[in-house]
């Protein structure tokens, strides 16, 4: 069986392997344009210069629209076509002379593969090649077509920055400098993807971070296998847990300043080219609850928020299931007068409480989705439309029953409260839903201890999940439940790597 | 096994996996004793618990750093006999989950597929290993303390201190002997004696603390049992569960379906830990592949259970006997003191 759908998907899959080979840059300008012209051919937006200054041949190529052509005249071909070289003996200091003569603002960096030389200049790079040199130069002049910096949409906060990162991979190091000025941040890039060649750069506070994590993270993406690589969620399984969860070991944030907090941690940052989502390892569980706002706002005020968001998180798994287990099997657990009120309603559906709620939630999340994908001016319709017509039009036609509606609504609404637990709140709403109609309370306590068993395995970076509650680090309480205040949270600072068990 | 547990998280497993049996516990199966001399007993069995502790504490406190590997036959055995151990209780616990589900949550329809459900999962949780089973504990102890404590406080309006008997009304003897009943069902002593080298911290202090906590909490247990059924809690199958479904708090009818829930994730840990118990005796001693064990035990506790489920004369059978008795209470502390006399030949040898 294996065998026969490891055939099928060989079938339609072949395996991403990495044809390079080294060739180097040759002493002829037009072999070289010649080689990349093979290599980049009919690339429309590849252009490629030829000319002769003082005597001697130069030849440029360049990506058109990746390039900031104000600074490729000014301060480079300028420069350049203003040189004496007629005096100098060959070609390669000819290419010293000019390439000296730019300003030492532009990033150079002097090439002696072609292969890797076109890989950077498809990165927005100038290349320039000197007759009779068989080195090459690439001048940092990139420009891209770029989203500006914003408010990051999933993780809005009331007094915070009202910066996000964005797609545009220096900025969102650039905005992390900016917060941690210090030498101790390290950044490092790796080059993911076999096609994308995507940068992804490894950031952490070279002080506090674990050696020995840093070193894992950095080998699990030079060891990520896959072709392109289009946002940070492509890394996340390979920075996670290898045992198969709903959870995972790896947090993802879209603002600079709380990948700045999970830094001060001793946490790995990881951001990559292209995605406004950083991620950051290890990742513990209690994380999920808690927002930038906490620490910007009274401690009381803090507090009580994340208890708002514990009781959210489980009325939003817990209590579509609870209603189908006490409506099928445990009715003595409410009052009388509102399981009657609940018999009522529910008597006059024709559905099963079970298939009842199972129908709505996937109702909902169809809405939902919908809501999500179309444009905002549509996806607002669908809202409405999902609001009035299914929820009010169903319990008048008599297809639901109120009260189910209302369980439906509050979980709903409540599973929004923490957005990074929302796809798993969603999936064991569902899950418990056909268990607590299935097999009442004793289904769903099986499959609540299953979760916990399952979360607390996690643990990719030696720092379990679940801790600081279990492994018990009750030093780390501090800031779990209730904050303390800074005067006391300022003095000393949590050492990821010592959650351990 | 590489893997490590605290003391806190190994004591806290042994906490929730012990107030199993104090939830559980079907008075059909005790001595004739009275619900009030009960409270007394767990007193007693402090006393024969230590003595079982003992041999065990001494021959890790000797030669706990020493190889376990040593003895290649008698580990074999010791192996065969821990797993024997392990396998009746997973037995047990999961039978009385199902004569539990069959007579109380569904009378009316077969709780088979629950069981086999229960089973796959808890074979899970032991190929996850200790680690997860431990912290795991750790998280579940204070919810299910604290939800005990709340039934407790909806009962006490309901308690008589008129339905109290004097301490051994039917005599000493009887209560020394439940309590050694009681001790004999307390697998978790032969846990201890298989886990006591992977645990990490002060291990008298835990014991002691364990010990009496869970002597506390089972006379607690106890007290409300007796205050409120009084003579009636010898008719009930499950006593604990028919006091809870009395307690009322604020517009909540019944709080039965708490100890349901505690029962099940209690009773999920138990035959997690088991389970995973069996696996690495087995495999340790054996040399099979720990994942084959627990599809063997997986499957075979499977078929037991699936064959007991839905006789009650069947469960009598396998509840009543006195292998527990035999197993835990004699087997523990020879074992020890065996490998205890066997260490120090070798030693005395090798001067």
């Amino acid at each position: 069986m294996k065998k026969w759908y490891r055939e099928k998907i060989n079938e339609i899959t072949v395996p991403n392997i990495e044809h390079e080979e080294k060739v180097p840059v040759k002493p002829e300008v037009s072999e070289n344009f010649k080689y990349l012209k093979s290599k980049l051919n009919p690339s429309f937006d590849v252009k490629y210069r030829s000319n002769e200054v003082d005597g001697v041949k130069f030849g440029f190529v360049m990506l058109d629209g990746m390039c900031d052509n104000e600074i490729l005249t000014e301060q480079i071909m300028i420069p350049i076509l203003r040189g004496h070289y007629k005096e100098l003996s060959d070609g390669e200091r000819v290419l010293e002379t000019a390439s000296n003569n730019i300003s030492g603002s532009i990033d150079k960096s002097i090439q002696f593969e072609l292969n890797s030389t076109i890989r950077e200049m498809l990165s927005g790079n100038l290349l320039m090649f000197v007759e009779g040199s068989s080195r090459a130069v690439l001048f940092g002049v990139q420009k891209f077509p770029q989203r500006s910096i914003s408010e990051p949409d999933s993780e809005t906060q009331e007094r915070g920055s009202k910066e996000g990162f964005s797609e545009s991979f220096k900025d969102n190091v650039a905005l992390l400098r900016r917060r941690i000025r210090t030498p101790v941040l390290k950044t490092e890039i790796i080059e993911v993807g076999t096609t994308s060649k995507t940068r992804v750069c490894v950031a952490y506070l070279s002080d506090r971070a674990n050696e020995e994590t840093v070193a894992s993270v950095k080998k699990k993406i030079k060891n990520s296998t896959f072709d392109v690589c289009l946002g940070s969620g492509y890394l996340e399984p390979f920075l996670g847990s290898e045992i198969p969860s709903l959870f995972s070991g790896v947090g993802s944030t879209e603002r600079p300043d709380v990948l700045t907090a999970k830094l001060s941690e001793g946490k790995i940052g990881i951001i990559t080219d292209g995605t406004p989502y950083a991620l950051f390892v290890p990742h513990i569980f209690t994380e999920n609850f808690h927002s930038l706002d906490d620490y910007l706002k009274k401690p009381y005020y803090a507090f009580a928020i994340r208890m708002l968001k514990i009781i959210a998180f489980f009325i939003g798994i817990f209590l579509p299931g609870f209603y189908v287990a006490i409506c099928t099997f445990h009715q003595e657990v409410i009052p009388e007068t509102m399981i009657f009120d609940i018999c009522l309603q529910e008597s006059l559906v024709p559905l099963p409480v079970m298939i009842e709620v199972l129908t709505m939630h996937t109702v909902f999340e169809i809405v939902k989705e919908a809501g999500l994908r179309m444009p905002r001016s549509i996806g607002n319709a669908v809202s409405i439309v999902g609001a009035l017509v299914i929820g009010d039009a169903a319990v008048s036609a008599g297809i639901v029953a109120a009260p189910m509606l209302i369980v439906m609504g509050m979980a709903a609404v409540s599973s929004f409260v923490i957005p990074s637990l929302y796809d798993i709140s969603s999936l064991l709403r569902a899950v418990l839903i056909v268990v607590g109609g299935v097999s009442g309370f004793f289904g769903i306590m099986l499959v609540f201890a299953v979760v916990v068993i399952n979360m607390a395995s996690i643990s990719p970076y030696k720092v379990p999940f679940t801790s600081p509650l279990s492994p018990t680090k009750t030093g780390a309480w501090r800031d779990l439940l209730f904050r303390a205040d800074w005067r006391k949270l300022g003095t000393k600072r949590l050492q990821t790597d010592r959650l351990d068990k | 096994m590489n893997s490590k547990v605290t003391v806190f998280q190994f004591y806290s497993i042994l906490i929730l996996t012990r107030l199993l049996t104090t939830l559980t516990y079907i008075p059909e199966y005790t001595e004739n004793i009275t619900a009030s001399d009960k409270m007394i007993l767990t007193l007693f069995c402090i006393i024969f618990g230590t003595l079982i502790y003992i041999p065990v504490y001494i021959l890790n406190k000797k030669y706990g750093g020493e190889n376990q590997k040593t003895f290649g036959t008698f580990n074999k055995i010791k192996a065969v006999i821990f797993s024997t151990v392990f396998f009746y209780f997973s037995v047990s616990t999961v039978s009385r989950l199902d004569l539990f589900a069959g007579t109380v949550v569904f009378p009316e329809t077969d709780a088979k597929f629950l069981l086999l459900l229960v089973v796959i999962f808890c074979c899970y949780s032991a190929y996850l290993g200790i680690e997860p089973i431990a912290r795991s504990a750790v998280i579940f102890i204070a919810p299910i303390l604290l939800s005990l404590s709340f039934v407790f406080l909806a009962l006490w309006k309901k308690t008589d201190l008129l339905n109290l008997t004097p301490p051994f009304y039917n005599g000493v003897l009887p209560v020394v002997k439940a309590s050694l009943n009681s001790t004999g069902r307390t697998v978790e002593y032969a846990v201890i004696a298989a886990l006591f080298p992977f645990v990490t911290g002060n291990h008298k202090k835990g014991f002691l603390v364990w010990r009496i906590s869970q002597s506390v909490i089972t006379a607690i247990v106890f007290f409300f049992e007796a205050t409120i059924l009084g003579a009636f809690s010898d008719a009930q199958l499950f006593p604990v569960y028919a006091i809870a479904s009395m307690a009322r708090f604020s517009f909540f009818r019944g709080l039965g379906a708490i100890i349901t829930g505690l029962w099940i994730v209690c009773a999920f840990l138990k035959t997690s830990l088991l389970i995973f118990l069996q696996a690495k005796l087995i495999s340790e001693a054996f040399g099979v592949n720990r994942i084959t064990v627990i599809a063997v035990v997986g499957a075979l506790l499977a078929a037991v259970c699936m064959l007991i489920s839905g006789s009650v004369e069947r469960f009598n059978i396998i509840d009543t006997s006195s292998v527990k008795f035999v197993l835990i209470l004699i087997s523990v502390p020879i074992l020890a003191i065996v490998e205890l006399i066997m260490r120090r030949r070798r030693k005395c040898a090798k001067q």
